[in-house]
């Protein structure tokens, strides 16, 4: 049999190598474009999360600084109580304040060698914030006693005594004491409470 | 049903249908689609022992379909089943739209589509026989019939058959078929295009062992001779030995028929037994080891009487080959053959029809 029919020239060769390289091309190429979707898509989403964290930074710092200090409160607290006594002097429920003399009588007779007074401050309701050093408790002690008793004449009752012992002042005790007019006669005088607050070895 | 991969074959049972999706390799080898024509599927050579024979011919069962293309070109289906004489079942001739024609004539159904280029459309070269193993004389005949053609060696398809020894030559000779790459690549995009895969091209001087299988069996010495047949303006004469329940080609010659139409004018008949005459002469001389007693010629174009004039100045026994008495023909070839002869191509068919009953009924390898 005579056969010419040579396939290697008549048939179109059919190397694949072409397109099996265009076609890992392609997926490369789809691969990396998914991926850098993705990573845009995670890019975005961190930075809404940056800058929603950094908008609660924001807020909290604000909300930080914008906090009333301690000596703010104070003052509210002073500006409060004297609003108060304004209003109840116009309501003629005070009676007649001390003379600042009187007071300077009264604190030198309570001065003694245990205790050191560092500050006092009255208002305008005889609401009487006394600040002192004391050797130790009982001379506190003491020193309320007998500002009960001066008081006493003058209506005034020692509402809380607070103690504290400070390191840098130790071993002086560090004592805070308010008192206060009694709110209505009826009601019997309360004693004292006592607050002793340790800020440190006793 | 039978699907074809190019040459791989699945039968299916009959009843049993499968559809499969366009863009597999696979073919209904009823209807070859152009775009897989287009594509030219091709299993590698290791599956090729799963290729059925019944398409590819040989062993004396199949159907296959001859043709040659050009201006105006024929198809021939010949179909072989068991011991049966070959049937020759179409015949048609056509132009150069011809094949889709043919096509949907179903003329390649089930059948295997064979290219056969013409004598001008192939050239022929006795070589002697190279001194390389038999599967390297395809590349070895290459560059002579290159040099023959006058053309590049790799633009050429080729082929070797090497023949038996018929002289005490020291060397046996090689026959060298060759044709030019492009023209035949253009032929086979034109099928493609009609949706026609070819995957086996043939030359016509293969009909000329056609014709001396057909002669039917026969003891070797019986079956040699010289076999001729006018194909249009060319005479194929080949010297043809019996051998192995085959028939080898010894020896190969185209001639051009003597000039002058009508080819019944006085003086042709003994110009052509002059030609065959001459040519027999030399293969006397060549085949000194054979005894050439006969000669066959399938002449379909000239008349009875003047065949026989031509027989009488012949010195050899010398008869005409009948297509009648060697092929089952059916009506509808029998018209197509009316039609070729209309279109002076009766030879053409004819020899077309032996080159299919050659490749049908060689002796499986």
């Amino acid at each position: 049999m005579i056969e010419l029919f040579d396939a290697e020239r008549l048939l179109p060769r059919r190397d694949a190598t072409l397109p099996a390289a265009a076609l890992l091309l392609a997926m490369a190429v789809g691969g990396l474009g998914t991926y850098a979707g993705h990573l845009q898509k995670s890019l975005r989403s961190e930075t809404a999360r940056k800058v929603a964290l950094e908008g609660h930074v924001r807020q909290a710092q604000a909300l930080a600084t914008k906090a009333p200090s301690a000596a703010l409160l104070a003052d509210l607290q002073r500006e409060l109580g004297l609003a108060e006594a304004e209003d109840e002097l116009a309501r003629g429920k005070v009676e007649t304040r001390l003379a600042p003399s009187a007071w300077l009588e009264r604190l030198a007779a309570l001065a003694s060698a245990d205790v050191s007074l560092t500050r006092v401050e009255v208002d305008m309701l005889g609401r009487t914030q006394v600040e002192g050093m004391a050797v130790n408790a009982q001379a506190v002690s003491g020193f309320v006693q007998a500002f009960s008793r001066q008081e006493a004449v003058a209506g005034l009752a020692p509402r809380s005594v607070e103690l504290r012992q400070d390191k840098t002042s130790a071993p002086h005790l560090r004592f805070q004491m308010s008192a206060a007019l009694p709110a209505v006669a009826a009601t019997p005088a309360a004693g004292p409470t006592t607050v002793a607050r340790a800020g440190g070895k006793p | 049903m039978k699907l074809a991969l190019d040459r791989l074959h699945l039968r299916l049972p009959q009843g049993l249908s499968l559809r499969l999706p366009g863009w597999l390799p696979f073919r209904d080898a009823e209807a070859p689609s152009s775009a897989t024509a287009r594509r030219g599927w091709q299993l590698p050579g290791w599956l090729g022992r799963f290729s059925g024979g019944a398409r590819s011919g040989g062993g004396g069962t199949g159907t296959l379909t001859a043709f040659t293309l050009g201006e105006r070109g024929v198809a021939v289906r010949v179909s072989v089943q068991g011991g049966a004489r070959p049937r020759l079942e179409a015949v048609m001739a056509g132009d150069a739209g011809a094949p889709a024609q043919w096509r949907a004539a179903r003329l390649f159904a089930h059948s295997q589509p064979v290219l056969v280029l013409r004598c001008a459309e192939r050239q022929l070269l006795h070589v002697d026989h190279p001194e390389v193993p038999d599967n390297e004389l395809t590349q070895a005949v290459r560059w002579p019939l290159a040099e023959a053609l006058e053309c590049d060696a790799e633009a050429l398809l080729a082929t070797a058959v090497p023949l038996p020894r018929i002289n005490d030559a020291q060397r046996t000779q090689v026959l060298a078929v060759g044709a030019r790459l492009e023209p035949v690549r253009a032929q086979i995009a034109q099928l493609a295009t009609a949706g026609i895969a070819v995957r086996a091209i043939d030359i016509i001087d293969s009909a000329l062992r056609g014709m001396a299988l057909l002669q039917g069996p026969g003891d070797d010495a019986a079956r040699t001779g010289v076999m001729l047949a006018a194909v249009g303006s060319e005479l194929c004469i080949g010297l043809v030995k019996g051998e192995d329940n085959g028939i080898r080609l010894c020896a190969l010659r185209t001639l051009a028929l003597p000039s002058g139409a009508p080819r019944d004018a006085a003086g042709f008949e003994e110009q052509l037994a002059l030609h065959i005459q001459r040519t027999t002469d030399t293969f006397e001389r060549q085949a000194t080891q054979l005894a050439i007693r006969q000669v066959v010629a399938l002449l379909p174009s000239i008349a009875a009487e003047h065949r026989d004039d031509v027989r009488a100045m012949l010195p050899l026994a010398a008869r005409w080959f009948d297509p009648a008495s060697v092929f089952d023909i059916t009506p509808d070839a029998a018209a197509g053959l009316l039609q070729a002869e209309a279109a002076a191509l009766a030879d053409e068919a004819l020899a077309l029809a032996c080159v299919a009953a050659a490749r049908l009924l060689e002796p499986a390898p």
